[in-house]
């Protein structure tokens, strides 16, 4: 008995055990006590957010988002052997696609540790995070939900809308709170502005925050132009109107077009939402793309277009042209179907290694934007109308005004600035998209001997399919049509 | 010499109280409180009493525990039990018993040693109290030999010097009976002293089985236990101790997932029960629970028994549910030290060689896919790599064991140091290990028996990559797909490139990083064993097992494209666990008449703490990379990273057992044991596993005395629930972060589940025993239906919700089968003996539920780039593959065709169904045992029907899609519209010929001859004269001949069968994606006896 009563009283130790080295929630969260957390978890909890999406989250934001936008489109190949990308670049994706899944699943961990963070952080008392910091805190994690499901409703269509945590009572319950079916784009964009509008009034000026990466005005007001671009019907309007605020909010065009990339001029007055990488060995994260793009070995990804090429030479735009692309003689390393590999053109705007910043949104995007609103709008003069600031674009990059004068050129002149400004930074399939154009120009790319490329794109191949695995997860799930 | 045992045997005090230091305070009082009791007293003294209306029995007590007496009396004398008053002031004993007695039947005699005997004074024959040593072979005393007098319920049972004291009538018979030796009837004759020497029985039947807390005489198994013994596994290059029971113990399915050296073994009894926990069955090494068992060297291995039904493991309760592997190393036995070597040498290769292309066949393949001339045939002058024989090479297998075994009636010791070597046929990999052994009994006085088991190991090996896409660095696959025309290294000296595709040569795998791994463990324990009184002992054990793990991995900063992106990368984890493990049992054993009783109840603590720490960095030179890692760490140009963490978890068990029988005829055993968990809710982290069995010996029933030629007939069936902890997370029920050490971010790792608890697996046993023809044919047969409730799932969720899992009991699981063996004793005579064992085992599994949505579905096993083979579903076995169907090559385009399933008139994913099953219909094995004079053969078959394998490396070597060589299997290709072919056409970029189809599933059936060995045991006229009591030379190919259609390199594979994800592990199974190769082996050794 003694022996027995000796080891009992032994046992709770035995048999409570907590982790080590991994936070236990129920010392943060505990909603049946109607618990709080500190500030200083609902800080973390934001920047754990933050990281996850720009650390674990780098393969999307700053590799894959260039596989959608350049070589999805007409700016790049495929390049690499990687049977997912190529479906991608030649349109024969299904909803096994690797890429596809990751991308899925990228945006919507996101959301989810970010809905996390929300509820949380909304429900903190007054006594432990002061309103003014908790608003912040919201409108940040709101503004980062919202850019997420941006990417998701302009590569998907209609997605799952889900703006509450899981709920982990039961089976029953974690399937209802998040195997929801897709809501229809325009919901999606409702949300989208909603906490967009509520973080505007609530996030911190851009000279405010310590980094670009931190949700700023600046890029709330950029989130909300874009927005109104690519939502159905355009508001232009709102477009004029949002840029408008970004010009206020001081951002100007850096003089040297090669500034942006030269890894010297981080978080520059050009810069609107850059992320910051502290490099391996730094505790935090290092920036891994450069060896994707350029070195030789195995074959690089997302390999410039003939059409890219051409449309810079055509131009005569060197400025843009060398800071975009690079040539080089890998001759020997690999076979390239697009290219002789003496003189192999490669991505050149990613040249720095682990401790490189890398820039999402800038302010030449916003300009051109603005450019686009005006001409939709009808304001086509060049002291103060779209030309104006089209040719702000062009001059800094060295060329001459625009010759484009009526709004249908204009349109034109417009969408392949953007093409030449921002090739390689994940845009141009999403212009053409909301210009109505994808389909015509991805008809028209022209192989190295001007022979049609005939990528067998179909409309229904404007969306993504929704990967197999999540609908096998979620049987409310609906599968993207035609796929 | 005397004095030299005795000085021996107090030496080893000093160290054993040196030990008892670290147990419990409680133990140590156990111990203490006991050691008074058995002070002799010889003193005469005088009694006073005062008692009223009290049974003479307990009036005698009353005397006995004043200490100078000791009575012996039967308890069935009714007078015992009469009410008297007393009162004695002062008195000898003979006053106060005549008082006593007086008015009774009863009287006294007075023997030596203070010992009364009470006795009947009616009864016509005089008890004689008689005493006796019990010894078994080379006259060592055995303890706890039950004596009994035949037809009466008195019987005692001897102590450690194996000497007990009874009282009998004079004309009385004594029987003798103790567990693997014959019973022994002797009359007594009016003698005082009746020694008794028993023999070992010869018998099957009487050989004793190691149960769980316990051993148990074979006929009086209820459960189902296999057992593999030394035997099965000597002259055998076994280096897990798993690979003894492969082919062996009827099912039980063993798969060594590939001929990696030190690769870890899948072993599966009666089937897979869990979805996302362990699989695995619980080892019970010399008492200590654990589920790693590759540090243990086989060669000092004495029995392994296998519990394979609820019953028989239930007394492992919440960690049983997977079956129950008891290893107990050897122990010295023979009075005489006798020193053992054995040692063996063998070469190895693989089992099955892959033909490829060579260049001029590559060149015509390339330019055909890429419709150009890309390989012109400079390129195919200039370099002529066989790659596979570069890659593939000879290995070296050998291993040493000295050992030392023997001792005195009262200390046992067996020592052992083994030292093992394998060097893999791919070259960086191997796998040394050393172990030492020591296992000590010592009888310190005849009612306390210390004991210790104590292993270190030190394990080292190099790795190298398998089980993965070439394009990932897997060394199998790019051995195959890289083409001959691809030089060794470039002209600068770094690693040769395939020019077409920019990827590396093997060498890239093989010289341009390194993996390397050193495990030290010390698994051992002490234990202490009171004889309370006869039949009634206490055992406290205290079990370690510490492992201390280091490993580090370098990535050359010049070799590879990669090492010189990331300027050499390099990193070390160090990490400790420790694993306590406290046990308190009582057992008490009693015969009467018939009557067989015996009990355990105990009470058992497991503590575990694991806590690794690692160090990364990156970007240093090759002077540096030349200094090893420590220097590396400490000059890399990247400031270090480094994490740790620890995690623990403990389990605190009560145990109990019943056994009864009468005659060994009717047979019951039931156990019980309740368990609580740390690694489960507060409110929910208690268990209680029950289980009951009962068995008939026909054979005993006096109506079968006419049955000729059977001479054992037993019916056997039991039912009992069981437990699975095994593979669910320590802290898997609670909400979790992961917070940065450097920035303080919180990040979501784990959703909560507060009902988390262990999966419960209930199954019922019916097995039939069967021994006949004069003992030379036995049977052994078991049906099985297993039930697994609340099966842990790692339910895949939306990621909608921020994480791709949650840990749930979602799941119900089925196994059912049959099972049997047959052994025959073919030839026995002067010359001759063969000997034959068969098994064979069928198991059907199913997952019945998947929770409460039907659709839902797992899948696992990743095909790089095509997603993946392995798909869970309910209503579907564990291990089904899932794809699309191809039904050949079209003529007209050479491609592919699939099956249109879902009639959209397009291939799509929908098109998917499940296509195959990667679980066998039946396992089986078969040794046939030959001694002819001086030589021993022994050849063992061993096999696997009906399962089929996913073979993925085809997706690699006969896909045509990209610029890698392939296997010759593609000659045979379509080239021209018309042609008729199963291969498709070769077409660059396009992978839809090779997406995970029936096209790659194959028949995984095999029938191998696993191991043939020939000894010769040498004269011994002649060793006696070289002082050598044994001495035998052996050949032993391992894996010789392999029957199957697989086309793969060998069908005993799985690339995911030791994947660090239990999910992917269970569910993955029968994939080939490019696991190192199964080697043949040929081996020469020695054993010698001094």
């Amino acid at each position: 008995m003694m022996i027995m009563a000796l080891f009992i009283t032994g046992c709770s130790k035995i048999l409570d055990k907590k982790p080590i080295g991994e936070i236990d929630a129920s010392t943060i969260d505990d909603p049946n006590a109607g618990g709080s957390i500190t500030a200083t978890e609902a800080e973390q909890l934001l920047s754990g957010a933050y990281n996850d999406m720009y650390w674990a989250g780098e393969e999307y934001w700053a590799f894959d988002r260039t596989t959608n936008g350049d070589a999805m489109a007409d700016n790049a190949y495929a390049g690499s052997d990687n049977p997912a990308n190529h479906a991608i670049d030649l349109f024969t994706t299904n909803s096994l696609n690797g890429n596809v899944e990751r991308n899925w699943r990228r945006l919507y961990t996101s959301i989810g540790k970010l809905n996390e963070t929300i509820d949380k952080v909304s429900k903190a008392t007054d006594a432990a995070v002061p309103p003014e910091r908790r608003n912040q805190i919201l409108g940040e994690a709101k503004a980062l939900r919202a850019i997420n499901y941006f990417e998701l409703v302009r590569l998907w269509g209609d997605v799952p809308l889900i703006l509450q945590p899981i709920v982990t009572t039961n089976t029953k319950t974690i399937f209802e709170s998040v195997a929801i079916p897709r809501a229809s784009a325009s919901v999606v964009y409702d949300s989208i502005i909603v906490d967009l509008e509520y973080a505007l009034t609530r996030v911190r000026n851009v000279n405010e925050v310590p980094l670009k990466q931190i949700i700023s005005k600046g890029i709330v007001n950029t989130m909300l132009a874009k927005v109104y671009a690519t939502l159905e019907p355009h508001d232009w309007d709102k477009v004029n109107q949002y840029c408008d605020a970004v010009i206020a909010d001081g951002y100007t065009l850096l003089p040297d077009y090669d500034f942006l990339f030269d890894g010297q001029h981080k978080n520059s007055s050009e810069s609107i939402w850059e992320i910051t990488y502290g490099g391996w060995g730094s505790g935090t994260y290092g920036l891994w793309i450069k060896d994707m793009y350029i070195g030789g070995g195995w074959p690089k990804f997302n390999t410039p277009s003939h059409d890219l090429v051409r449309a810079f030479e055509a131009e005569g735009d060197d400025v843009r042209f060398h800071s975009s692309i690079q040539w080089v003689d890998y001759s020997g390393q690999w076979v390239d179907p697009y290219w002789p590999m003496n003189n192999l053109p490669l991505i050149n705007k990613v040249r720095g290694g682990d401790v490189s910043n890398f820039i999402i949104y800038r302010f030449a995007d916003i300009v051109l934007l603005k450019a686009e609103a005006l001409t939709e709008l009808n304001q086509l003069d060049d002291a103060s109308g779209a030309q104006f600031y089209l040719n702000k674009i062009r001059n800094r990059a060295g060329l001459a005004n625009t010759t484009a004068t009526t709004q249908a050129d204009l349109r034109l002149a417009i969408e392949k600035e953007r093409q030449l400004e921002l090739a390689f930074e994940g845009y141009r399939w999403f212009d053409l998209k909301r210009t109505g154009r994808a389909l015509e120009v991805m008809r028209n790319a022209k192989k190295a001997n001007n022979e049609p490329l005939s990528y067998p794109i179909q409309e229904f191949r404007l969306l993504f399919p929704v990967p197999q695995n999540e609908i096998d997860r979620n049987p409310r799930l609906t599968q993207s049509p035609g796929y | 010499m005397k004095k030299n045992r005795a000085s021996r045997s107090h030496a080893i005090v000093p160290s054993v109280i040196k030990l008892l230091m670290v147990m419990k305070l409680s133990f140590l009082m156990i111990i203490l409180s006991f050691s008074h009791l058995q002070a002799k007293v010889y003193s005469q003294g005088n009694i006073t009493l005062t008692l009223q209306k009290t049974a003479i029995a307990k009036v005698i007590n009353k005397i006995e525990k004043e200490g100078q007496f000791r009575f012996l009396y039967n308890y069935d004398l009714t007078d015992l039990k009469k009410k008297i008053d007393i009162k004695v002031v002062d008195a000898s004993l003979d006053e106060t018993l005549t008082t006593l007695f007086s008015n009774t039947d009863l009287t006294y005699k007075l023997l030596a040693n203070n010992l009364v005997v009470v006795l009947s004074a009616t009864m016509q024959n005089q008890p004689v109290r008689v005493t006796g040593i019990v010894t078994g072979v080379n006259a060592e005393p055995l303890a706890g030999v039950t004596v009994q007098v035949k037809n009466t319920t008195t019987g005692t049972a001897t102590d450690n010097t194996g000497a007990y004291s009874i009282t009998a009538e004079e004309n009385a018979v004594l029987v003798f009976s103790y567990i693997g030796y014959n019973d022994m009837e002797i009359e007594v004759q009016g003698r005082n002293v009746v020694n008794a020497q028993l023999t070992p029985s010869e018998k099957q039947l009487d050989q004793i089985i190691v149960i769980g807390y316990g051993s148990q005489s074979k006929k009086n198994i209820t459960g189902a236990v296999s057992t593999v013994s030394v035997k099965d596994i000597a002259d055998r290059p076994i280096i897990n101790a798993a690979q003894a029971i492969q082919g062996k113990a009827a099912g039980v399915q063993v798969v060594q997932p590939s001929g990696k050296p030190g690769v870890g073994m899948t072993v599966r009894i009666r089937g897979a029960n869990s979805i996302s926990a362990g699989n695995d069955p619980l080892y019970v090494v010399d008492g200590v629970p654990t589920t790693d068992i590759s540090s243990i060297n086989p060669t000092d291995i004495e029995t392994m028994s296998i519990l394979k039904d609820a019953s028989s493991a239930a007394i492992y309760g919440a960690r049983a549910a997977n079956g129950v592997v008891l290893i107990t190393t050897k122990k010295g036995s023979g009075k005489k030290m006798k020193l053992g070597l054995n040692a063996y040498v063998g070469f190895s290769k693989p089992t099955n060689t892959l033909d490829v292309l060579n260049g001029k066949q590559y060149q015509a393949l390339i330019n055909e896919a890429y419709n150009d001339n890309i390989i012109t045939d400079a390129v195919v002058a200039a370099n002529n790599v066989n790659w596979p024989d570069e890659v593939f090479r000879t290995g070296v297998e050998q291993n040493y064991q000295l050992s030392l075994s023997g001792g005195t009636n009262k200390f046992k010791q067996y020592f052992s140091f083994g030292y093992m070597d394998q060097t893999g046929m791919i070259k960086p990999a191997y796998f040394k290990r050393f172990t030492g052994r020591a296992n000590l009994t010592h009888k310190t006085t005849s009612w306390l028996t210390l004991s210790t088991n104590l292993s270190f190991s030190n394990a080292v090996s190099r790795d190298v990559t398998d089980n993965a896409s070439s394009s990932r660095g897997g060394v199998v696959l790019s051995a195959l797909t890289t083409p001959f025309t691809v030089p060794k290294y470039a002209p600068d000296g770094t690693i040769g490139i395939n020019p077409n595709s920019g990827w590396e040569n093997p060498l890239g795998a093989i010289e341009g990083s390194e993996s390397h791994t050193r495990n030290n463990r010390f698994l051992g324990n002490f234990s202490a064993e009171i004889r309370l009184m006869p039949g009634l002992t206490f055992k406290s054990l205290l079990g370690l097992d510490y492992t201390n793990g280091y490993n580090y991995n370098i990535l050359d900063p010049f070799l590879t494209i990669y090492g010189r992106q990331q300027e050499g990368t390099a990193g070390r984890t160090k990490s400790k666990e420790t694993v306590w493990l406290t046990e308190q049992t009582l057992t008490y054993t009693k015969r009467s008449g018939l009557h067989n009783f015996s009990a355990l109840a105990g009470f058992t603590t497991q503590t575990s703490r694991y806590d690794p720490s690692s160090i990364n960095t990156g970007k240093f030179g090759r002077d540096t990379a030349a200094k090893g890692i420590d220097y590396i760490l400490s000059h890399s140009r990247n400031k270090p990273d480094t994490s740790g963490y620890a995690t623990e978890w403990g389990l605190v068990s009560g145990i109990a057992r019943i056994t009864y029988d009468y005659d060994s005829r009717y047979l019951f055993t039931g156990n019980l044991r309740a368990d609580a968990s740390s690694k489960f809710p507060k409110n929910n982290r208690t268990g209680v596993f029950p289980s009951f069995s009962a068995g008939w010996r026909i054979s005993s029933e006096s109506f079968f005395e006419n049955v000729n030629n059977i001479q054992e007939l037993k019916l056997r069936a039991g039912w009992g629930m069981n437990g699975n902890q095994e593979g669910i997370g320590n802290y898997d029920y609670m909400k979790r972060y992961y917070k940065n050490p450097v920035t303080g971010d919180l990040t979501l790792v784990n959703f909560a589940n507060p009902s988390l608890t262990w999966e419960k697996t209930t199954s019922v046993n019916a097995g039939l025993d069967l021994t006949f023809l004069d003992s030379r044919i036995t049977i052994t047969a078991d049906w099985y239906q297993k039930k697994t409730k609340d099966v842990l799932v790692r339910m895949p969720i939306p990621t909608t919700s921020g994480l791709n899992f949650i840990s749930l009991n979602a799941g119900d699981m089925e196994n059912k089968g049959f099972e049997f063996n047959i052994s025959t004793k073919n030839i026995r005579n002067d010359h001759w003996d063969w000997n034959t064992d068969f098994n064979m085992g069928f198991n059907r599994n199913k997952v019945l539920n998947l929770g409460d949505d039907p659709n839902v579905q797992i899948p696992a096993g990743d095909i790089y780039q095509r997603g993946n083979a392995s798909l869970v579903k309910a209503g579907y076995p564990l291990g089904a593959f899932y794809g699309y169907v191809a039904t050949g090559i079209d003529p007209q385009t050479g491609n592919v065709v699939y099956e249109d399933r879902d009639k959209n008139e397009e291939i799509n994913p929908g098109d998917r169904t499940f296509i195959g099953n990667a679980q066998p219909d039946f396992i089986y094995g078969m040794t046939n045992a030959v001694r002819f004079k001086n030589f021993d053969l022994s050849v063992f078959f061993q096999g696997s029907q009906g399962n089929q394998i996913f073979n993925g490396a085809r997706i690699e070597t006969e896909g045509m899609y990209d610029s890698r060589n392939q296997t010759t299997a593609v000659l045979n290709r379509w080239k021209n519209p018309g042609d008729i072919t199963d291969v498709p056409k070769a077409i660059r970029n396009d992978v839809a010929n090779t997406y995970i189809s029936s096209r790659f599933l194959e028949d995984g059936s095999y029938l191998r001859l696993k191991a043939v060995t020939l000894s010769y045991r040498f004269n011994s006229g002649f060793l006696r004269r070289m002082a050598i009591s044994n001495a035998s030379l052996y050949v032993t190919g391992q894996n010789v001949l392999t029957f199957t259609k697989y086309t793969g390199f060998d069908p005993e594979v799985s690339t995911y069968g030791n994947d660090g994800n239990s999910n992917v592990k269970n569910i993955a199974q029968g994939i080939d994606y490019g696991a190192y190769p199964q080697s043949k082996a040929f081996i020469i050794g020695l054993n010698v006896t001094f």
